[in-house]
């Protein structure tokens, strides 16, 4: 089995802003593993140290040690990203592009070549029930379709790797619905999906593994069935427990 | 123009993303208002400077060119530097930067194609000033200086990109890009108005003060080279090819060296969610 | 309805204002003069801009070849601008002494900068001395005390430019706003004399001029003694032009005492004298 994501003894560290204290460690030895074909959960509380992986692995932040890889490159270099596809979780685009405009720049940044990109751009159109809206400009839209754009320029490259935060959040049911059966079709496909959430009755409906982050280590990882029979209660369960949480 | 684009990133595949985030800053340029506002602002007061009667003479000339290039330079500084100032601040305050980045490009190919898009969407500006600046002074002259106008507009075009990778660099140090805007404002007047001078004044002082001032001299950019208004109100002819030549590569190179230093900065900078 | 009201509102002021200014107008007894926007606006520091515009003009008249305020060493140095008009004879080399504030380049920067420049003096010529008109009339505009734009624009208006009538409608206007200036007058008569051929107007104001400037001499104003010269200067071409060999002589008696050139005139003098007791045949 492939190994498309490797973090390994990964650690971050920030400068804080609070008296009596130079740094706060965000990520604390990180070692993860995330397979090709797999659905990934990255699950854990508010500062936990999710977003911050997030980052190392899209080259917004730079590991005070350990690393990161992708496909087998190192994340510093930007060829590592040319594989993924990744969704905020609060979308927002340029205002004064349409979304066809949108989408054909990132095409130009994945050097898809002229013919193919036009015709991706109409497949996740279509895909993303936009195409009515494909020439009017993204300032004019509502939350749910610039999600929806979000979605769309996450999947432009036809990408083997996903990476979500929080996809469903704002969303209405019928939007988390779809969601859940875009990333249901990509496991279906063969592509590895890698995404944080909160949502743990998603998580358990569509991931594989998951990892639950705590204070910046990795508490628990393996098969959502694995942990469930281990802990002999539902993965919200498993969660609270880990964290800490006694009613 | 988009088949020489092609020749460039089908030889230097990394050029591609430059190209791409230059279209969509010179995209943004022309569908916000700025431009078209400036522009109508300065054909309103030259046409109001043009229809002054004095003393029955409307051979007059001069006092038209020298209104209207004035106009011309402030606007189009006024554009550069707002435009640069914003963008990268912007991309960040509006979370744009972030799906950006997370695609195939480097920090340096973001931060060129920043500055290829400003410098572009500026250099269109130019053209479009110079030509209303042309049809102006042809009216009153009856002769069409086309090389010396273009010579102008192209040291001028080269002076805007000294001050738009200057202010890149200070975006990517200062965070409010107001205040980036106002003080390299205020470097680039103070630059193009004293820098010229600054070796005499440090003739006049000794010991250090003398030799900071006489350092401070050569290590600026000599912004007021790039403008030669005078030689073109006052009708003095072509610039020396040699020389314009020669400014064209002192700006080349003094921009280069202000956008390597932007990356330095900004390759350094952690961009967090 | 809102809108109505302040639309209603809007007429009424409008229609006040103008019954108002007039009432306004008498009480303040400003008559017929208008105040000018700009004048209003800057107040007192027109007077600053309208020094700067005159020696822009003095830049155009260099074709752009002039010293910034870097370059400006020497005080109270004329415009040569101001020269020309004033008709003052003046050397070549110092002229051009005081043209040469460039010097020789201190370094290489400052050499290859030299080509983006004006460097060469020249002045302008052969009717383009037009280009510097804007700039004398606004800055007699903002400060209309400001003499030299009245002179130096009538005087290039009236020689080079053959624009007599343009030159004495400036004239006029500067007389309105400084109505004991003997320098206006002397450019005035000028006009007269050289651009209509009227000696006979052209002698009442030559003599109105010199009795301003004996006014201000009595008062002990001090008014520039080489004004006088000038005036008594054109007075004695009058004369010559109208055949007044009596009335001639006395000028240039007066004359001889405010001339520089005294040797000369006195020779003319006598070769005048000479003339006069020369029985008639």
């Amino acid at each position: 089995m492939n190994t498309v994501v490797e973090i390994h003894d990964l650690r971050v560290e920030y400068r804080s802003r609070e008296l009596g204290q130079r740094t706060k460690l965000a990520v604390d030895g990180l070692n993860l593993k995330v397979n090709s074909g797999e659905v990934f959960g990255f699950l854990g509380p508010n500062g936990a140290g999710k977003t911050t992986t997030m980052n190392v692995l899209l080259g917004f932040v730079t590991a005070t040690a350990g690393s990161a890889a992708i496909f087998g490159v190192d994340v510093h270099q930007p060829i590592a990203r040319q594989r993924i596809g990744y969704l905020p979780e609060l979308t927002y685009y340029y205002k004064f592009l349409s979304a066809e405009e949108l989408l054909r720049f990132y095409a130009k940044i994945f050097r898809i070549p002229s013919a193919e990109r036009e015709r991706r751009i109409d497949t996740v159109l279509k895909l993303v029930e936009l195409d009515a809206a494909r020439k009017r400009l993204i300032k004019t839209y509502s939350k749910g379709m610039q999600q929806r754009v979000g979605l769309a320029q996450a999947l432009i490259n036809n990408p083997d790797l996903l990476i979500l935060d929080e996809p469903t959040s704002g969303l209405d049911p019928l939007g988390r619905m779809k969601v859940r059966g875009i990333i249901q079709r990509l496991k279906e496909e063969g592509k590895t999906v890698f995404f944080s959430s909160h949502e743990l009755g998603e998580v358990e409906t569509v991931c594989d593994r998951v990892g639950i982050l705590h204070e910046g280590k990795l508490r628990v990882e393996g098969r959502v069935s694995d942990l469930v029979q281990q802990y002999q209660c539902n993965l919200e369960n498993v969660f609270l427990n880990i964290v800490g949480y006694k009613p | 123009m988009s088949s020489s684009i092609s020749w460039v990133t089908s030889r230097n595949p990394d050029a591609g993303n430059v190209f791409a985030i230059a279209g969509v800053v010179i995209k943004e340029m022309y569908r916000r208002k700025d431009f078209y506002v400036l522009l109508a602002l300065v054909v309103v007061i030259t046409l109001m400077l043009a229809s002054v009667g004095i003393f029955n003479d409307d051979r007059i000339v001069r006092y038209l060119k020298d209104g209207c290039l004035l106009l011309i330079w402030l606007s189009s500084l006024v554009i550069a530097i707002t435009t640069a100032a914003r963008q990268i601040p912007a991309e960040r305050e509006s979370r744009t930067i972030f799906p950006l980045l997370a695609k195939p490009v480097g920090r340096g190919e973001f931060v060129v194609g920043k500055f290829l898009g400003c410098w572009v969407a500026c250099g269109f500006a130019l053209v479009a000033f110079y030509f209303f600046f042309g049809m102006v002074s042809a009216s009153r002259e009856h002769t069409l200086p086309l090389l010396a106008y273009f010579q102008a507009m192209w040291l001028h075009w080269m002076c805007l990109a000294i001050v738009i990778a200057l202010v890149l660099l200070g975006s990517v140090i200062f965070t409010a890009p107001s205040s980036n805007a106002t003080i390299c404002f205020i470097i680039v007047l103070g630059i193009m108005f004293a820098s010229g001078h600054l070796n005499s004044v440090a003739v006049q002082m000794h010991g250090f003060r003398g030799g900071l001032v006489y350092a401070i001299y050569y290590a600026i950019p000599h912004l007021e080279w790039y403008d030669v208004r005078e030689l073109i109100i006052h009708n003095w002819g072509l610039i020396d090819w040699l020389a314009w030549a020669g400014a064209t590569i002192y700006a080349g190179l003094y921009s280069g060296l202000l956008l390597g230093c932007a990356w330095l900065v900004f390759q350094r900078r952690t961009v967090t969610l | 309805m809102i809108k109505w009201v302040m639309i209603l509102l809007l007429i009424c002021c409008m229609a006040m204002a103008t019954g108002l200014d007039s009432e306004f107008l008498r009480l303040h007894n400003r008559g017929g003069s208008s105040a000018s926007v700009v004048v209003a606006l800057m107040g007192d520091s027109r007077r600053l801009f309208a020094h700067e515009f005159f020696a822009m003009a003095d830049a155009y008249f260099h074709s752009g070849f002039y010293p910034t305020i870097f370059d400006r060493q020497k005080a109270g140095t004329e415009s040569d601008l101001k020269e020309e008009s004033h008709d003052k004879p003046e050397g070549v080399q110092e002229h051009e002494e005081e043209a040469s504030f460039l010097g020789k380049p201190k370094d290489w920067i400052e050499r290859f900068g030299r080509h983006f420049y004006p460097t060469v003096h020249t002045h302008l010529h052969g009717g383009t001395e037009r280009e510097m008109l804007p700039w004398l009339k606004l800055s007699a505009d903002l400060d209309p005390h400001e003499l030299d734009a009245y002179l130096t624009a009538s005087y290039w208006l009236r020689t080079s430019l053959n624009k007599p009538d343009e030159a004495e409608q400036f004239l006029r206007e500067g007389l309105r706003a400084n109505p004991d200036s003997y320098e206006i007058l002397l450019e005035l008569g000028r006009v007269y004399l050289y651009n209509r051929t009227n000696t006979f107007v052209a002698r009442n104001i030559f003599m109105l001029a010199r009795q301003k400037w004996r006014k201000q001499d009595a008062a002990k104003a001090k008014p520039d003694p080489h004004a006088y010269e000038e005036i008594l200067g054109e007075i004695v071409r009058v004369d010559r032009a109208q055949g007044n060999l009596n009335q001639q002589l006395a000028d240039m008696e007066e004359l001889v005492t405010v001339a520089r050139a005294k040797e000369t005139l006195q020779h003319q003098i006598y070769e005048l004298k000479a003339k006069l007791a020369a029985p008639k045949k």
